[in-house]
């Protein structure tokens, strides 16, 4: 009996691999072309996946009804790795060897693209996360790109943005020492505010969960800064924000994405007022395509795009148009189209890759207005 | 010349253990080896390899686990803890160590060091948990498991949030399978060993397994402290695998997955874990493939409901199966009833032991135990000489069986001192009491129930195993030795206790009253010098109280021990004991021969009554005559006797 079930089970797993096997769709077949994306559709970030699920359904829908690429058109296989970083290496195998895909998209978070990242590079499948913005990510192998700008862009973003448009030249610098993320941005906001003339006054350091933090908030006001560069998360700034406010410190706090939490404005409440944060997208960009987007998405959908649907959006669409310029669609081909990729036309802006296939693209600029409702300030273009 | 010959001799005999003990881990290696260079690198199999490395990796951590919550019966949920902690020692050391490996030495050693730090961390966890019972240890090492998760995001020298990569892939199917197989033998080997049995003792009953000897807490500590490093050497493999490490691997949800297979498996079944390591991997995968079902204008796609169905599918094999695939059997033993001999049961006389007659075995004096106001037993004192019959009795609750625990060391005296054998019993371990030849039943029996008669009465002969784990892993030829003299022992006991026949049947499927006997059985098995019956007539019929008191008789008689008896049936008492104390509210209101209790007016009024002494004055007179004439010790069956076996024709 268990035997048996057990013999079944092994069976149809060998069947299911057979059929796909048969339906080979290779790159010089006449098919669909199978692009995968492994994410997060069920577990505790399935809001994730299906963000992103929903930004590359949209594009490809959108490019198969305009008569897909080369003649072909593009099918999407999308497997659920419950957000378990084994699952999504497994996922990707999966959809490598047995779906033949010709490229490979995902995943939002940068552990999961990590556990991704070699199987692709050793297949010579071309691969894409639309999110994960941790710099090791396409350091696994030439394969390897993404949509997203890295963390560190944003300490370049908060220092032209501090010093261009908010005209400051005293700042000081709050940083969480036992995350890569906080450090990577701090340090380079310092670099990058020194060297347009600005000055460092003091760099304090804390270490996340902490929740009294008024001693280093007390030696920044003695240097009496025009602003704090705080890229933490959203709990500490939460609390940073208050506690800053009680001690009369009445300068705006900046920081990065990690603020971008619903929770941020539930702890730091109305002392958060007057702050600015760096983002990848926001809906009330102006931009004449963003907006389009948005009311495209909306209209499909009935939702509004988060970011991650944006960027999902552009990750498609950085795929279809290397695989247009492409002269096959072999892995190697895309690879060489992607990595040599100029101003592409996304939504969230004009995307160029680096050596290192890194865009280089622009961010937006966040304020928390009355009752937290982020307000779009500006758009910072790369240098 | 002959030293030489001799060291000759020595040596090639030790390599010949050797290898019977090595073969079956080097038999597989050829086989790996060829799955490893055929087909695992092949193209077209990369999925394939994908998930029967995740099945070797899972049958190493459920066999593991299985040593834990299987055989031993205790509740670990933090298995994924001790995975990351040998996962993270390994790989930090692999990406910090030479480049080039040849014949992965290095990752050999970094795997060793891996397996050495989860032990170690099983060490820790487990040596003050596991003294205490039931759900702390789950409490425990849950929290265990997300300390460490949480440690490991907040380490920049394990890589933080993002995980660990590069991990150089030193790690392959050969690899894995080869360390899968190797747990498998480990742990089936030391479970069919003393040790093994030890676990399954401490898991049926620690109270009963601490009076046959068997150190509970230290079992238990082993226990934890090998399925930690196997654990651990789960966690290095799966890193060199993958090439990549992340906390979020290791979270409870992983830990639960693995509590799953060994209780879908079948808890103690080996097999069971790896079949259910097996069918766990591969169900999430295999439900990717579920068809989309078309319902006219709508779709709905089933794949992603396969979790729900994942789910579905464990209620439902937990339902049909609730002791899950195997129970506690395992695979091959059913294969092996196919064409295995019942083996003859031997008889022989049980060697006899002899102490030395004018030696106290037992000697209490003044024990006094209060919980907390309340005075239990008082100033109690008692001396054992051996091979005498001594009779405790006394009303419900005068606290006869509290003196069993006292004696035992279940319980510690508040005051007064208690030597077996001369040696003070203040402070040990019911364990080191009974090695010291203090042996017991339970009023209310405990058996080992999911055990069969032959293995209860092994776990007796506990004391007499001298081979180390290392040696039951080994197999080698001491271990065989014991094993043999064991086995043959306890086909003895059981011989002797006429309980031959039921050899194999499990001790819950028994009678009651062969229940009972068992028991015994198994506390003759320890070696006892003193045996502590506490009412082994309870729920016998009359006819079985006649064949009891025969046997007791014979058992002081043949294995020459002093027997201490708790019992409510008069006839028996007054049959078979030489000595009886009578206990009333924990004060020793009498003791003396039994003639004089049967009239002792405190007796009558406390616990005899009045009917009792009216039914059987005849009785007590004309015995006392008789015996005056001949100075028999032999009793004679009373009034009540002759009634009750006129009733039962």
């Amino acid at each position: 009996m268990r035997l048996r079930s057990t013999v079944l089970l092994l069976a149809a797993l060998v069947a299911c691999q057979k059929q796909q096997g048969s339906g080979l769709v290779g790159a010089d077949a006449k098919g669909p072309i199978v692009i995968g994306h492994v994410a997060s559709t069920t577990g505790t970030e399935a809001t994730f996946g299906t963000s992103s699920d929903r930004g590359f359904r949209i594009f490809f829908d959108e490019l198969n009804a305009k008569g897909g690429i080369k003649g072909r058109q593009i099918k999407l296989v999308t497997l659920d790795d419950q957000g378990k970083p084994e699952e999504a290496a497994t996922a990707a195998t999966r959809l490598i060897a047995s779906d033949h895909v010709t490229a490979l998209l995902g995943e939002v978070a940068s552990t999961r693209s990590l556990w991704m990242a070699p199987k692709a590079q050793m297949a010579h499948v071309p691969m894409i996360s639309p999110s994960s913005t941790n710099e090791k990510v396409t350091a696994v192998g030439d394969y390897i790109f993404r949509a997203c700008f890295i963390d560190a862009f944003q300490g370049f973003v908060m220092a032209k943005f501090a010093h261009e448009t908010l005209k400051l030249s005293k700042v000081a610098i709050l940083k969480d020492v036992r995350n890569d993320y906080s450090v990577g941005l701090a340090k380079v906001f310092a670099e990058q505010f020194t060297k347009m003339g600005g000055t460092i006054v003091a760099t304090e350091s804390f270490s996340q969960g902490d929740v009294d933090f008024k001693a280093q908030l007390t030696n920044i006001k003695a240097k009496s800064p025009e602003a704090i560069f705080e890229p933490g998360y959203y709990t500490d700034t939460g609390l940073i924000a208050r506690q800053a406010k009680e001690l009369g410190l009445a300068v705006p706090l900046l920081g990065g994405d990690g603020w971008d939490s619903e929770k941020l404005y539930e702890i730091g409440g109305a002392a958060l007022e007057g702050s600015y944060f760096s983002n990848h997208y926001s809906v009330d960009d102006p931009s004449p395509r963003i907006q389009a987007f948005v009311a495209h998405y909306k209209q499909v959908t009935g939702l509004v795009p988060d970011s991650l649907a944006a960027q999902a959006y552009d990750a498609a669409g950085m795929l279809a148009d290397a695989m247009t310029r492409a002269p096959d669609l072999s892995g190697p081909s895309i690879r060489d189209a992607l990595a040599t990729m100029k101003n592409f036309a996304g939504v969230t802006g004009d995307i160029s890759l680096d050596a290192n296939r890194n865009p280089v693209k622009p961010a937006v600029v966040l304020k928390i207005g009355k009752g937290g409702k982020y307000e779009f300030v500006t758009r910072i273009q790369p240098e | 010349m002959q030293t030489i010959r001799a060291l000759d001799l020595g040596f090639a005999a030790t390599a010949r253990r050797l290898m019977k003990s090595a073969l079956p881990f080097l038999v597989p290696i050829p086989l790996l080896w060829l799955v490893q260079a055929t087909l695992a690198n092949a193209p077209g199999f990369e999925y394939a390899f994908q998930n029967v490395n995740h099945i070797g990796i899972a049958i190493i951590l459920a066999v593991s686990l299985n040593l834990v919550n299987g055989l031993t019966g205790q509740f670990s949920i933090g298995h994924a803890g001790f995975m990351a902690v040998g996962g993270y020692v390994s790989a930090v050391m692999v990406m910090n160590g030479p480049t080039d490996d040849p014949y992965r030495l290095f990752f050999l050693m970094s795997i060793a060091a891996g397996a050495g730090a989860a032990a170690l961390a099983g060490w820790l966890v487990g040596k003050p948990s596991l003294r205490l019972r039931g759900d702390y240890l789950a409490i425990v090492t849950l929290g265990f498991g997300e300390i460490i998760r949480v440690a490991i995001e907040n380490t920049p020298a394990f890589g933080g949030a993002i995980g660990l990569s590069p991990i150089p892939h030193r790690s392959d199917f050969g690899a894995i399978y080869f360390a899968a197989i190797a747990t498998i033998l480990i742990v089936n080997r030391l479970r069919n060993s003393t040790h093994g049995r030890a676990f399954l003792a401490v898991r049926e009953d620690e109270v009963a397994a601490e009076a046959m000897g068997v150190d509970t807490t230290g079992y238990k500590v082993r226990a934890f402290v090998i399925s930690a490093a196997f654990a651990g050497v789960a966690g290095a493999l799966s890193g060199a695998f993958e090439g990549n490490l992340a906390p979020q691997s290791f979270t409870f949800v992983r830990s639960f997955e693995i509590v799953a297979m060994v209780v879908l498996g079948g808890m103690g079944s080996i097999s069971g874990s790896v079949i259910a390591a097996i069918v766990l991997t591969l169900l999430p995968e295999a439900l990717r493939s579920l068809p989309p079902i078309n319902l006219g204008a709508v779709q709905i796609d089933l794949v992603n409901l396969r979790m729900v169905f994942y789910s579905l599918a464990l209620i439902g094999l937990m339902l049909s199966r609730p002791r899950g695939l195997f129970g506690s059997t395992e695979a091959w033993d059913l294969i092996g009833n196919w064409w295995r001999k019942r083996r003859g049961v031997k008889s022989e006389e049980a060697r006899k032991a002899a102490p030395d007659a004018g030696e106290l075995l037992l000697d209490v004096r003044g024990a006094t135990i209060r919980f907390g106001g309340l005075t239990a037993v008082s100033d109690f004192n008692l001396q054992i000489h051996p091979r005498e019959l001594v009779a405790l009795i006394g009303p419900n609750g005068a606290g006869k069986t509290t003196v069993f625990n006292l004696l035992t060391g279940v319980y510690q005296a508040t005051e007064g001192s208690i030597r077996v054998a001369g040696r003070d019993t203040h402070g040990l371990k019911p364990s080191s009491i009974a090695s010291l030849g203090v042996a017991r039943t339970f009023q209310n029996i405990r058996l080992f129930r999911e055990l069969s008669a032959f293995d209860n009465v092994r776990i007796g002969c506990h004391h007499l195993a001298r081979e180390s784990m290392l040696a039951a892993v080994e197999e080698s030829g001491l271990a065989g030795i014991e094993e043999g003299f064991i086995a043959e022992r306890a086909e003895q006991l059981l011989d002797v206790m006429g309980l031959a026949a039921r050899r194999d049947v499990l001790a819950k499927n028994l009678p009651y009253g062969e229940q009972r006997r068992l028991e015994i059985a198994r506390a003759l098995a320890t070696n006892p010098k003193v045996l502590l019956l506490d009412e082994p007539a309870a729920g016998t019929n009359t006819k079985e109280k006649t064949e009891l008191m025969e046997l007791i008789r014979k058992l002081r008689d043949r294995f020459g021990v002093a027997i201490v008896l708790i019992e409510h049936d008069m006839k028996l008492v007054m049959g078979v004991s030489e000595r009886i104390l009578v206990l009333d509210h924990g004060v020793t209101i009498a003791q003396g021969l039994p003639r004089a209790i049967q009239k002792d007016r405190k007796v009558i009024e406390a616990y005899l009554g009045e009917k009792y002494a009216r039914e059987h004055a005849a009785d007590i007179e004309a015995e006392n005559a008789e015996e005056t004439a001949h100075e028999s010790l032999s009793p004679t069956p009373s009034k009540g006797e002759r009634d009750s076996s006129g009733d039962a024709r």
